[in-house]
């Protein structure tokens, strides 16, 4: 899209943004976890106003980066992380390469943002590379486990889960399945595809594929569909001037991961 | 150079919605189309680099819509405009070739994202 007539103003304002961010980061680090609820929360929108407008402005390296941000800002809001030495040195990098990578953006240079978003997503969910086929148990109550069972046979198993407010699940699921076709042949899905239309499934569902592909462009691959499949609201900073005269403002974003893909262990 | 969109849909309320949405994210909208005849027309003369298709159109429904405009451009851009409760004939014009769908009522970043998902 030619969003060239907005770059300027995207520069400015996630400058602004980003050098907001490194105040709260400076806060944060002076108060320790015991203050951290408001640094976190302003550190967090700024983030977020960063990814809906670097996605509207097609810039899917800032975009990708700040969504695992988001991911890992979310968790350490609720929670769920701890705040502490290894996550504001994590938080203090992350900064710094969001300001390379805005910059680079604009200026229509790549900045290279693997070691850092591989950093973002190891903290954020230790061992998620490492899950195997055992996490499918029958308790499926917690949000976090595997609802489908593993089907049997050859083929890279392959499991997706879509985010919890999803429109037209069903639809979607279908449209990961044909996706997935163009990258191998799909053997078998579980529930069937035709359940999935019906959306008679959870949140999740687990195929085969058999892909000459290797295991690099598989993730590739995963990368591609999971940034392609996120549906975060990012209203009021969305295409500037569109203010919010066709949203619910205050609704909340789901920042949560809506596709993961598993390799199967052999 | 700014893609350019044609807009398929019966209600001048939704065209104009769109519309807004899409040409303030820096598109052309070169065209709109109140029946699928007159997307698929339309499409033939204008050559747009995205569609926006709604499903329920008077004489030529949507899916048809699509399955004509993809006879003519196989690599045609089209994503779907849905309410809830259609996803059968969502997957329908998804077989027919449409490209993705978003589902109304419409907030600007989901159709934004959409659109992107369409031409990227």
């Amino acid at each position: 899209m030619d969003a060239s007539q907005y770059a300027d103003l995207f520069l400015t304002e996630s400058r602004e943004h980003v050098s907001a961010m490194n105040q709260w980061l400076l806060q944060l680090e002076r108060d320790g976890a015991a203050g951290s609820a408001e640094p976190i929360s302003a550190i967090f929108r700024a983030v977020h106003t960063v990814k809906g407008m670097s996605a509207t402005m097609g810039y899917v390296v800032v975009a990708e980066l700040s969504h695992e941000l988001e991911t890992l800002l979310d968790r350490v809001r609720r929670g769920e992380l701890p705040v502490n030495g290894e996550l504001m040195d994590l938080l203090f990098r992350s900064a710094d390469v969001l300001e390379s990578a805005i910059e680079g953006a604009v200026a229509g240079r790549d900045v290279s943002t693997t070691e850092v978003l591989r950093r973002l997503r190891a903290f954020a969910e230790p061992g998620v590379n490492v899950a195997s086929d055992r996490s499918t148990g029958s308790d499926g109550a917690s949000p976090n486990e595997w609802t489908a069972p593993a089907p049997v046979g050859s083929g890279t198993l392959v499991r997706i889960r879509l985010a919890p407010e999803t429109p037209l699940k069903g639809v979607r699921a279908f449209l990961i399945v044909q996706a997935l076709r163009r990258v191998g042949e799909v053997v078998i899905v579980v529930p069937p595809v035709a359940s999935l239309q019906a959306e008679q499934f959870g949140h999740d569902f687990a195929l085969r594929i058999v892909t000459t592909s290797s295991e690099a462009e598989i993730e590739r691959h995963r990368r591609r569909l999971k940034r392609r499949l996120a549906q975060p609201c990012t209203e009021g900073s969305g295409a500037p001037g569109s203010g919010s005269r066709w949203c619910t403002p205050g609704t909340p974003s789901r920042p949560d991961p809506p596709l993961r893909a598993v390799p199967a262990t052999r | 150079m700014s893609h350019t969109v044609l807009i398929c849909d019966d209600a001048i309320f939704m065209r104009t919605m769109v519309g807004d949405i899409l040409s303030q994210a820096g598109f052309e909208v070169v065209g709109e189309a109140e029946t699928g005849l007159q997307a698929v027309e339309k499409y033939r003369q204008l050559k747009p680099d995205l569609v926006t298709m709604d499903i329920v159109m008077p004489d030529m429904g949507g899916i048809d819509a699509v399955r004509e405009i993809c006879k003519l451009d196989p690599a045609a851009r089209i994503l779907m405009c849905s309410a809830m409760g259609q996803q059968a004939l969502v997957v329908e014009a998804i077989q027919a070739g449409a490209k993705d769908f978003v589902v109304k009522p419409f907030q600007p970043s989901r159709v934004l994202e959409a659109v992107q998902r369409v031409l990227g």
